[in-house]
């Protein structure tokens, strides 16, 4: 039309309009009438006559009042929301912009850097409170229901008939509160009753269980009861509670046995952190305590942060800021994952690598490090156990007491106790006393006196004098410097030992240089795949960036930091790689000050910020419980029964790892402090612990058949419900009735909530998880008679909450001083008092010399223990994978003869993976890579990466429709393709040439399966019932995706599973909706059939079974070994396992009556998709749309 | 340029800064602003605001492409790509075809679908070499395998493509911060704005059978706070005020910080400038991204914005640290002594950041390690 003026403009849109009126005067007759109305607008840019209209989104906005809660999902964050309310439903959420209100009592406050927390989860939790899918009341499952009522009918043997345990296929059933309470407080007796004393030991037996876990019951019923608080520290009332819960029940084993104060037992309290497979499990190998996490500002300071198998910017959303801004300030950024993640974008570079092959990759940086002298002589000789020596006949650290006749060890006094306490309650109240009197100022472990006499003193050899020295746990740092030592690092020695031996011994520092000659960089490029000339420049980028201030980059005064994550952490040897990236940070003087250090964040694990203060709260003396609101935190009487437990054992078929081994018979490998026992009841809150669990189907359709009784609190209708027998509907994070603590892994804020009087009232008849377990112990108090079951929950049952949350806040370092009701009325975060902000672990250590809490008091990279040796690990080093891998199982990559593994006989073409896990051959790299996985024979050659998902955290948000939407490429809101699940569906990520490779276009539908010996559970080829195989094995849409490399395959975790309720509604339903329904609710699986964890299944790693490992206590400061909750327990691996995949159903729409689909899936057909370009998308890609 | 109405440059333009650099493709924005404007019927599958992943991704589907597509290849004056070049190829508005205002299309139904396809979906630069060619490696200045985040809103045109389009003239533009409304009283639905905004940001209601965009979120603006999608900006990308619209004016009022970094410093580029329609949302572009495929999608100014970027001074970092340290929209700044100052329309101070985070060591009863 040439060039438009404005009159002709006018003229021409006057005929659209008149064109459309008559359209419009059918549909919408009030319409038509006021288009009559004359058209006086002359240019819209510079006046508008009729603008009252916009008060209808001034209306829309408006609210009547406001108050703040914490959306406390499983990550890490924490964030404060604020609600806004309209007519008394929340309209919406906003983040407060309060952090830097935040303060603590000494007036330090944060800054407005850590301005806004909250993420879209937090915006869209409106859509989860108002959800048709929330819990409405309680429920029961019909076949339990009818069990119950029967009067817990059970065979000779304490067996459950079949009838009743028809778990994922029952309806839930409503029922009243009191009765569903009843129910459960009668479903524990039963329980506790009929696995007590000698019958319940027969029973179990019969049963099949080995001897060691029901000795370990001790006779106890109880002890088959087991409690999981779904990331306890996300609320330390609500969740913890139920460890409480456990520990109360000492009282029901008194009555049961007829047993007295001391000798009666609680129930079990389940692990979280390590299950998850978060823990880094070496780190407390390393440096003696859980983790070594970093509060998140304290990324504003690296000159150099490497991402390891980590992905901070979809999964630490509120803080990803930090690091980011270190870009702005001169920093760089390297990451180290197989895929082009969100997080590589950021970096200087990207380096892709072999799933599972990291710990070859940080093997050759120690190597580059060592053979270029780019290393901190310094800090290596001040704080690492790398200038000890080690003896060569039997792998020993030398001791003082090995060359020194009748040698005595010396006293240590540095920021330790080396004290006897009569019993563990004695201990911990010495340790909550300290507290008290601020004592605790003056030590930072207790030891004792048995263990550290039998640590003995350690030896370096001295080129000063030529001679060997003897150092003690207390010479680190500054201690160190004052003995005027110089210890050799290198070389080979003899020392005379008492018993009259010539003994070969070597600096540990030695024998990694010896160790890391096989990891040269070429032969590691062989092995990880990794960029040849990246592996040197990595190391000399990692040695050239060390903490301290630098005049070009004034902004960074830290060094380099190492983030490693859920990449590298779900693989069976996660502990060496959390051992070697420590290695590399240590041989560099990156640990301990700003911006240094390896972080790791999984899950908000650390109720150990807490510490001793938690006991009052979990494990208070039912006997005589405080009922006097004013005691002090820190003077409760304590009487901890309530027995920790790693979760992996259930997970595990519920057994410990005991196997038949061709060489010694019999063998079990789980150490006794961790031993497990029998699973009789599983009662968990805010965790959809089943929807998750590794090897779901193994669990569903296999070891939940032994539970009798599965208690669920949860504030939606999950699969997890469907799984349970018991549901109790709890109150969302916005509708709190009484308040609640929380604090993190990676923030500095206490958060205690919500102000009194604010909020919104709970929608349905629900109840807060804590007081639905205190009225609970009321129905106890009914059924039994004695009144210490109710008592013991006096201050929840008199809505007096923050009288336990005043004794947490008492009896902890970080935290006392503090008021709770203050803090409440306040309406915000606090400061929880560590002793820096940010917090920066072994802080203490390198700035003031105080000892680390291992055994040497140094940095430890050398394990003696005999697990350690037996199983080839004494040294970090690197494994195949016993499942992911293309070649041989298991597999030790080396020759060094101080590596002395024992294979236990299991033959090298085994195929069993249960044995595999012992297995330990060592092999030169050489050799290795002519060696072939059984698999990987089989065709399984798809490594499977399940990372998290910013749209959900982890199972969360599964069926928020807005979530799904953005979750995937297969989202419509109005389900035009009905074959869709829900209003999306989830996808796998593939490269896109290995899908052309199988035949599959971008959007079509493919199973995807792994091992067919064990899954998607035992006996699935031979598995009668055609609703469980449809249900169980996995259906997903494709998503072409380069940034996988090809080999790998790429599912988001913990979306809702597929059961039988869900593929019955699903193929039978006129709209396809995969819907589980029952009375009580609805929820829909994200999938058409199966789910991710259709591929994956259980491991016990050995050496993180042992009952030697010198470690902290999870709480306080109690140094031991073995066993420690969440701290030292097997760390489960769901990434590891290999895959298959083959085309299932073309992505195309279905045609008219038909169910299947046809061609392929719309989108991809335009030319503008992955490795579908046409001429004209690449040249969009190229930007030759515009020439410059 | 070919435009129906006259110029008519609002007092104060609704503006912003998207630090692309910072974006962690999260959607907290994209949330913020559903769950305020478009929770009801007929709106399901409306996003006003949406970030997509480029180079695949789009909301609705491949829009963008689309539009370049038909508008066919252009130019920049100049050969150096530096800001002050003209452009000499044609605007959406001389490209129109016969009997429109302006070129554009109108998305079908299924392109409204899967808000978030390819979401962190990498090309390779080259994408004749096909998927075979698996990398290893990227590495600074510009990723070889690549992709970045794009965050999309309204761009509150100074001469809006929809408001040309509107045959009931039920589009204007506010005179007082220059955000553009489509009037929910007059608009009947006959979606020429949708199909003439090149960004394809007004949305058709299957409910009320009207359009509906982004509306700046006045009813904020109105009492001096940021709109929800840039309050809400946990990655911190956002900055969201009233800049002069007038270029001069905008360089003498420098102590306004989205004029200092528009105007002055020339960090913030608009979102395919060539399209004509002078788009208020300004965009740091992304460090790792070839250059050609930013000319081609920020225009010119690419190289010296990044030049800026990457040698930031002790000002800029300052200006950069007040991004989402408070929700109140700033008209002032003050930067000295490692704190950047902001203040609101009355001068009133309204938030100081330390550049440095402190680190502060508490005495030694308080232990890191419980």
């Amino acid at each position: 039309m040439g060039k438009v003026t404005r009159r002709g403009f006018v003229k021409a849109t006057a005929a659209t309009a008149a064109g459309a009126a008559a359209v419009f005067y059918f549909g919408w007759a009030e319409s038509a009438v006021r288009l009559l109305e004359p058209v006086s607008v002359e240019n819209p840019l510079e006046f508008y006559p009729e603008r009252d209209w916009e008060k209808v989104y001034r209306d829309m906005y408006s609210h009547d009042s406001d108050f703040t809660f914490c959306c406390v999902p499983n990550d890490t964050h924490n964030c404060r929301l604020r609600a806004y309310v309209k007519n008394g439903i929340i309209l919406r959420i906003e983040q407060t912009y309060g952090e830097s209100q935040s303060k603590d009592l000494l007036g330090n406050t944060a800054t407005p850097n850590w301005h806004p927390r909250g993420c879209l989860k937090g915006y869209s939790i409106v859509r989860r409170i108002y959800n048709p899918h929330r819990l409405k009341y309680p429920m029961v499952r019909k076949g339990w229901l009818e069990w119950a009522n029967a009067g817990f009918p059970t065979d000779s043997n304490g067996v459950v008939a079949e009838k009743y345990k028809k778990r994922g296929e029952d309806d839930m059933i409503r029922v009243p509160w009191n009765e569903a309470l009843e129910l459960s407080a009668k479903g524990l007796m039963h329980v506790a009753n009929k696995y007590s004393g000698d019958t319940g030991a027969q029973k179990l037996k019969a049963q099949g269980y080995p001897e060691e876990m029901i000795s370990t019951m001790k006779g106890a019923g109880t002890q088959t009861l087991k409690f999981r608080p779904g990331m306890g520290l996300l609320g330390v009332i609500r969740i913890i509670g139920n460890i409480r819960f456990s520990n109360m029940l000492q009282l029901l084993d008194a009555k049961i046995r007829g047993v007295g104060k001391g000798e009666a037992l609680g129930g079990r309290y389940w692990s979280n952190y390590t299950w998850h497979g978060d823990l880094d499990p070496g780190t407390p190998m390393v440096t003696g305590v859980q983790t070594f996490d970093m509060d998140q500002n304290d990324l504003r300071f690296p000159k150099f942060l490497i991402q390891v198998g980590k992905n901070l910017v979809e999964n630490k959303m509120p803080d990803a800021h930090w690091f980011i801004e270190t870009l702005e300030r001169g920093g760089k950024v390297a990451v180290v994952t197989p895929e082009y993640s969100p997080t590589s974008q950021k970096a200087d570079y990207w380096m892709s690598i072999r799933p599972g092959s990291d710990v070859a990759l940080f093997l050759g940086i120690a190597n580059v490090m060592m053979r270029e002298k780019i290393y901190d002589e310094d800090f290596v000789k001040r704080f690492t156990d790398l200038p000890l020596l080690v003896r060569a006949d039997n792998l020993q650290l030398l001791r003082a007491s090995d060359i020194t006749p009748d040698y005595k060890n010396k006293e240590l006094k540095n920021w330790v106790k080396v004290q006897d306490f009569e019993s563990k309650i004695e201990k911990l109240n010495f340790e909550r006393n300290a507290v008290k009197t601020g004592e605790i100022a003056n030590f930072g472990a207790i030891i004792p006196p048995k263990l550290r006499e039998k640590w003995g003193d350690f030896i370096l050899w001295d080129k000063k004098t030529n001679q060997p020295k003897v150092i003690t746990r207390d010479d680190v740092g500054d201690r160190f410097d004052d003995l005027d030592l110089n210890p050799a690092l290198e070389g080979t020695f003899t020392v005379s030992t008492v018993d009259g031996k010539e003994v070969e011994v070597k600096p540990l520092f030695q024998l990694y240089m010896e160790i890391t000659e096989e990891y040269d960089p070429a032969t590691v490029h062989d092995i990880t795949d990794v960029n040849l000339e990246m592996i040197t420049r990595l190391a000399r980028d990692i040695a050239k960036n060390t903490p301290g201030f630098d005049p070009e980059k004034p902004h960074l005064i830290g060094g380099t930091m190492i983030h490693s994550g859920e990449g590298v952490n779900h693989y069976f040897h996660n502990d060496q790689k959390d051992r070697v990236i420590h290695l590399v940070l240590a041989l560099t003087g990156n640990v301990g000050k700003p911006g240094s250090n390896k972080g790791q964040w999984a899950g908000n694990y650390k109720h150990s910020v807490f510490g001793v203060g938690l006991y009052p709260w979990v494990q208070e003396d039912p006997w005589n419980p405080a009922l006097n609101e004013d005691i002090d935190g820190a003077d409760v009487p304590i009487l901890p029964k309530a027995i920790g437990e790693e979760v992996c054992y259930w997970n595990y078929n519920d057994r410990p790892l005991i196997l038949d081994t061709p060489k010694y018979g019999r063998e079990v490998f789980t150490g006794k402090s961790h031993m497990p026992t029998p699973t009789k009841v599983i009662w968990y809150a805010n965790v959809n612990l089943i929807n998750n669990a590794k090897w779901h189907y193994q669990m569903v359709r296999k070891v939940n058949k032994n539970i009798d009784m599965i208690v669920t609190q949860n504030w939606e209708f999950s699969p997890d419900c469907d799984a349970a027998d018991i549901v109790f509907p709890v109150n969302s994070w916005a509708e709190f009735t009484q308040p609640d603590l929380t604090a993190s892994c990676s923030n500095p804020f206490l958060q205690i909530w919500p102000k009194p009087n604010t909020g919104i009232p709970p929608i349905f008849d629900t109840k807060m998880d804590h007081v639905v377990l205190a009225e609970v112990a009321k129905k106890l108090t009914d059924i039994t008679g004695d009144e210490r079951f109710a008592n013991y929950w006096k201050f929840v049952l008199e809505d007096k909450t923050d009288v336990y949350i005043q004794r947490i806040l008492d009896g902890c370092t970080t935290t006392r001083g503090y008021n709770v009701k203050e803090i409440l009325e306040s309406d915000r975060e606090w400061l929880m008092m560590f002793r820096t902000y940010p917090r920066i672990p072994g802080w203490e250590q390198i700035n003031e010399s105080r000892p680390f809490h291992t055994k040497t008091g140094r940095m430890e990279f050398y394990r003696e223990e005999k697990e350690f040796i037996n199983h080839g690990e004494n040294f970090a080093i690197f494994r195949e994978q016993p499942e992911a891998t293309p070649y041989m199982n298991n597999v030790i990559v080396s020759t060094h003869s101080w590596i002395t593994p024992d294979d236990y006989g299991v033959p090298r073409n085994s195929e069993d993976l249960e044995a595999i896990q012992v297995r330990n051959i060592k092999m030169p790299w050489s050799e290795v890579k002519n060696t072939e996985n059984f698999l990987w024979k089989e065709g399984y050659r798809f490594y499977c990466l399940t990372p998290k998902t910013r749209h959900r955290v982890h199972s969360s948000w599964s069926n928020v429709d807005w979530n799904v939407i953005w979750d995937n490429n297969f989202a419509d809101p109005h389900r035009e393709d009905k074959r869709k699940p829900y209003v999306g569906e989830h996808q796998v990520n593939m490269n896109p040439s290995d899908a052309k490779n199988l035949n599959i276009n971008d959007g079509d539908y493919v199973y995807i399966d792994a091992n067919w010996r064990d899954r998607p559970y035992t006996d699935y080829a031979s598995e009668k019932d055609e609703k469980w195989k449809k249900a169980s094995r996995l259906m997903i849409r494709v998503k072409y995706n380069p940034a996988f490399p090809s080999g790998i395959v790429m599912m988001k975790h913990s979306v809702y599973q597929s059961s039988p309720k869900t593929v019955h509604a699903h193929e039978t339903r006129p709209d396809g909706l995969a819907m589980s329904e029952s009375p009580g609710g609805i929820w829909f699986s994200n999938f058409r059939y199966g789910g991710h964890q259709s591929l994956t299944r259980a491991y016990l790693q050995p050496t993180q079974m042992t009952d030697s490992l010198v470690r902290k206590d999870t709480w306080g400061w109690g140094i031991g070994e073995g066993f420690a909750i969440d701290t030292h327990a097997p760390n489960t691996c769901p990434k590891e396992c290999l895959v298959k995949v083959e085309k299932a159903e073309d992505g195309g729409m279905p045609e008219d009556g038909e169910t299947r689909g046809k061609g392929v899936w719309s989108p991809a057909k335009t030319g503008f998709t992955p490795s579908n370009e046409s001429e004209s998308m690449k040249k969009y890609i190229k930007g030759e749309y515009i020439q410059s | 340029m070919d435009y129906p109405y006259e110029e008519a440059r609002p007092k104060r333009q609704y503006a912003a800064v998207f630090n692309v650099n910072k974006c962690i493709g999260c959607q907290t924005c994209t949330m913020s602003c559903k769950s305020t404007w478009t929770y009801s019927k007929g709106q399901e599958h409306m996003w006003w605001n949406n970030v997509e992943t480029k180079p695949y991704g789009g909301y609705p589907q491949f829009w963008d492409h689309k539009l370049l597509e038909k508008l066919g290849p252009n130019k920049w004056s100049s050969a150096t790509g530096q800001n002050g070049s003209v452009y000499s190829g044609k605007t959406i508005f001389e490209a129109a075809p016969i009997g429109e205002v302006a070129l554009g299309y109108l998305p079908e139904d299924k392109e409204w679908q899967s808000p978030n396809i390819y979401e962190d979906t990498p090309t390779t630069t080259d994408p004749d070499k096909g998927p075979d060619e698996s990398v290893d490696l990227v590495n600074l200045p510009a990723h070889t395998t690549w992709f970045f985040y794009l965050q999309r809103i309204c761009n509150h045109c100074t001469h809006p493509a929809c408001l040309a389009a509107c045959p009931r003239k039920a589009i204007y533009k506010r005179q007082e911060d220059g955000i553009v409304l489509i009037d929910q009283n007059r608009c009947r639905g006959y979606r020429k704005c949708i199909e003439l905004c090149p960004y394809k940001k007004p949305m058709y209601n299957l409910a009320t059978r009207i359009s509906e965009k982004c509306i700046g979120c006045y009813p904020r603006v109105e009492q001096g706070i940021e709109a929800r999608c840039m309050a809400a900006c946990v990655g911190k990308i956002r900055l969201q005020g009233l800049k002069n619209s007038l270029p001069e004016e905008a360089e003498a009022n420098a102590e306004n910080p989205l004029n200092y970094l528009i105007h002055i410093k020339k960090i913030a580029l608009p979102l395919y400038p060539q399209y004509g329609t002078e788009p208020n949302i300004y965009y740091i572009p992304p460090r790792w991204i070839p250059k050609q495929f930013l000319y081609q999608m920020f225009g010119p100014g690419v190289d010296e914005a990044l030049k800026v970027y990457s040698n930031m001074d002790e000002e800029l970092l300052g200006v950069l640290s007040l991004f989402r340290s408070t929700q109140k929209i700033l008209e002032k700044f003050n930067i000295n002594s490692n704190q950047a100052v902001g203040y609101d329309a009355k001068g009133q101070e309204v938030i100081r950041v330390p550049i440095d985070e402190p680190v502060i060591v508490r005495p030694p009863k308080y232990h890191n390690t419980s």
